[in-house]
C-alpha cells in the first residue's frame, strides 16, 4: 500500500514537472493577432517587418531549444527544469512572432502587389 | 448507528481527523499556486481612454500591449513552474510565496487590448468588425 502511494506521488510530481518543460519552437501555435495592428504602414514597412520579424523568431527558435536542452540536463542533474525555472521557456514569445508575422504576411496581400515575393 | 467506510473504520477518529485536516491544507496550498496566463479574465477597461490616439497610433499601442503581455505570460509561466518544483522540493509553492502576484498586471493589459480592439473597430473600421 506504501509503495503505491509512493508511486503514485511520483508519477504526480513527474507529470507536474515535465508539464513545466520547454516546449518544442515548431509546435508552438501563433497567437491571434490583429491586421490593424499594422494600420498605416505603407509597402515597404510591411516588407522590413515580415524580415525583421523572420530574424526574430529565427533567433528565438534557437533560444528555445537551448533552453530545452537545459531543461533535460536540470532534470538529469538537479530533478527540475533549470532553464524554465528562471524564464527561459520562449512560447509565449514565440507564439505572438509568429501571430505578429502572419499578420504582416497578410496585410502585406491584402496592400501591396507582387506581394507573392514574401 | 450511521455505516462507517472501511478506510476510516481502519483509521480511527483521529486518522479521519488528520486525513481531513491535511485534504484542507493541501486545498489551501494548491489555491495559492499560480494561475495558467491563459486563465486569467480581462479586466473592464473604458475605450474612452483611447479617443485621443489616431488609428496608426492605436496599431502600434495593440503591438506595444501585445509585447507587454507576453512578457508577463513568460514571468507567469515560469511562476508556475517554479511553484510545481517548490511542491515536489519543499511542498509548498516557494515562488509564488515570495514573489509578486502579477495577475492584474495582465488582467489589465488583456483588458487594454480589448478596448483598443473595440476602439480601433468602431473608429478605424466603421463597423463591429471582429480581430
Amino acid at each position: 500500500m506504501r509503495r503505491r502511494t509512493g508511486f503514485l506521488h511520483g508519477l504526480g510530481a513527474a507529470l507536474l514537472l515535465a508539464s513545466g518543460c520547454a516546449q518544442a519552437p515548431e509546435t508552438v501555435a501563433a497567437a491571434p493577432v490583429s491586421e490593424a495592428q499594422y494600420l498605416g504602414w505603407d509597402c515597404a514597412q510591411l516588407r522590413f517587418e515580415v524580415g525583421r520579424l523572420d530574424r526574430v523568431l529565427a533567433d528565438l527558435y534557437v533560444e528555445q531549444r537551448q533552453s530545452r536542452n537545459d531543461d533535460a540536463l536540470g532534470y538529469v542533474f538537479a530533478l527540475a527544469p533549470l532553464a524554465s525555472m528562471s524564464g527561459g521557456d520562449l512560447r509565449h514569445q514565440i507564439a505572438l512572432r509568429k501571430g505578429e508575422h502572419a499578420a504582416a504576411r497578410q496585410a502585406a496581400n491584402r496592400r501591396c502587389l507582387h506581394a507573392a515575393r514574401f | 448507528m450511521p455505516p462507517v467506510s472501511d478506510a476510516r473504520r481502519r483509521a480511527g477518529p483521529h486518522g479521519a481527523g488528520a486525513f481531513r485536516a491535511a485534504a484542507l491544507a493541501a486545498a489551501l496550498a494548491l489555491g495559492a499556486c499560480a494561475q495558467t496566463p491563459e486563465s486569467i479574465a480581462p479586466a473592464a477597461v473604458d475605450e474612452g481612454r483611447y479617443g485621443y490616439l489616431t488609428c496608426p497610433e492605436m496599431g502600434h499601442e495593440m503591438a506595444r500591449l501585445n509585447r507587454g503581455l507576453a512578457n508577463l505570460a513568460t514571468e507567469q509561466s515560469a511562476k508556475r513552474v517554479n511553484d510545481a518544483v517548490g511542491w515536489t522540493h519543499l511542498l509548498h509553492p516557494a515562488h509564488s510565496a515570495r514573489t509578486h502576484d502579477i495577475r492584474s498586471w495582465i488582467a489589465l493589459h488583456k483588458g487594454e487590448l480589448e478596448a483598443v480592439e473595440r476602439a480601433m473597430a468602431r473608429r478605424c473600421f466603421r463597423a463591429p468588425v471582429r480581430f
